[in-house]
């Protein structure tokens, strides 16, 4: 696989654009950029998309700052907040029962959170087992709680269960894993061992990497065609 | 970027034929420090055009900034029109993040 991809130009088969060179990430114990975690995210997405349908994993990582840009959309009367508006209309239909998405905090951790409808839950996984900031959590309960059905819906937190992290690079194979071990019911197991966020990264090179040969191929043949 | 003009608040344009990848539509750039850059383009013109000409405005490399559209990054390939973008939508701005967390 490392010498037939060719290690320039754009990934394709990825919703979120990047170079091929970028994939290099998952072959050492470089830290994930948004990028990265937005490919993890597609691919757990991909898993259980058929086995899970009414779990949603929101693939970008901006989430928590647009709902505080646009404040909840519930109130927001301006035109900038209609979005905001539309993007929580998934949410009253009944069809979503989980929606996990991804938090960067200090510009050098990721979270994981789940908002579960079943149970009006809050789920917040930090691999060092750090509180949530009440900045954060107050954003989250003022967007979360306006939608549930009135009167009175609050959404409570709880812990969402994450391996520990013991080194200083994991977290954001560690929170992906948990959010999409949450959404799955366990279907993707939580983490165990050490020797498995080596093999998670790895796996979601060839992931990538065999999607992108495959396109590419295909384009390739499309073309002499 | 030809048939963009930025730097300015867009003139509101009634009548415009949505379905018209010709016609023109303005689109507001809003970085998460609340700067605005205004841009008008056709409907059928690739959003990465706005992205690199958004980029080179404000001075950074493409790949360090992340443009979403409803919550969701734009894709290479995406337009106006096929985002079903209306008159004066927004495009949020967000820097690139990182993360791993020394001990």
């Amino acid at each position: 696989m490392l010498s037939s991809l060719p290690w320039t130009g754009d990934i394709v088969g990825v919703f979120s654009s990047g170079t091929v060179d970028m994939l290099a990430a998952f072959l050492t114990n470089d830290w994930l950029s948004d990028n990265h975690i937005h490919w993890i995210l597609e691919n757990y997405s991909r898993d259980i998309a058929d086995t899970h349908p009414r779990s949603l994993i929101h693939l970008d990582t901006s989430l928590l700052t647009l709902i505080e840009v646009y404040g909840g959309g519930m109130s927001s009367e301006s035109t900038e907040g209609h979005w905001l508006k539309r993007f929580n209309t998934r949410f009253t239909t009944g069809d979503i029962d989980r929606f996990g998405f991804m938090i960067n905090v200090n510009g050098n951790h990721w979270v994981a959170c789940v908002l579960d409808f079943r149970t009006h839950e809050i789920l917040y996984g930090d691999s060092f087992h750090k509180p949530i900031r009440q900045a954060h959590l107050d954003v989250l309960r003022s967007w979360a709680d306006d939608l549930l059905p009135k009167p009175g819906g609050h959404f409570n937190l709880k812990s969402l269960p994450i391996t520990s992290q013991s080194d200083g690079f994991s977290c954001g194979i560690l929170a992906t894993n948990a959010l999409a071990s949450y959404c799955s019911d366990g279907v993707i197991p939580l983490i165990s061992e050490t020797s498995e966020l080596v093999t998670t990264r790895l796996k979601t090179f060839l992931e990538i990497a065999n999607r992108h040969n495959e396109l590419v191929g295909t384009c390739i043949r499309i073309c002499r065609l | 970027m030809s048939d963009n003009e930025h730097g300015g608040n867009p003139s509101q344009d009634e009548g415009v034929k949505q379905e018209d990848p010709n016609a023109t539509i303005n689109i507001k750039v809003v970085s998460s420090t609340g700067e605005e850059v205004f841009f008008k383009i056709k409907r059928s013109t690739k959003l990465s055009k706005l992205q690199g000409a958004y980029a080179s405005k404000v001075g950074k490399d493409v790949s360090s900034i992340r443009f979403l559209y409803d919550g969701d990054r734009i894709q290479e390939d995406d337009t106006p029109l096929s985002l079903e973008m209306e008159d004066n939508d927004t495009i949020d701005v967000m820097v690139e993040q990182v993360g791993g967390r020394r001990l």
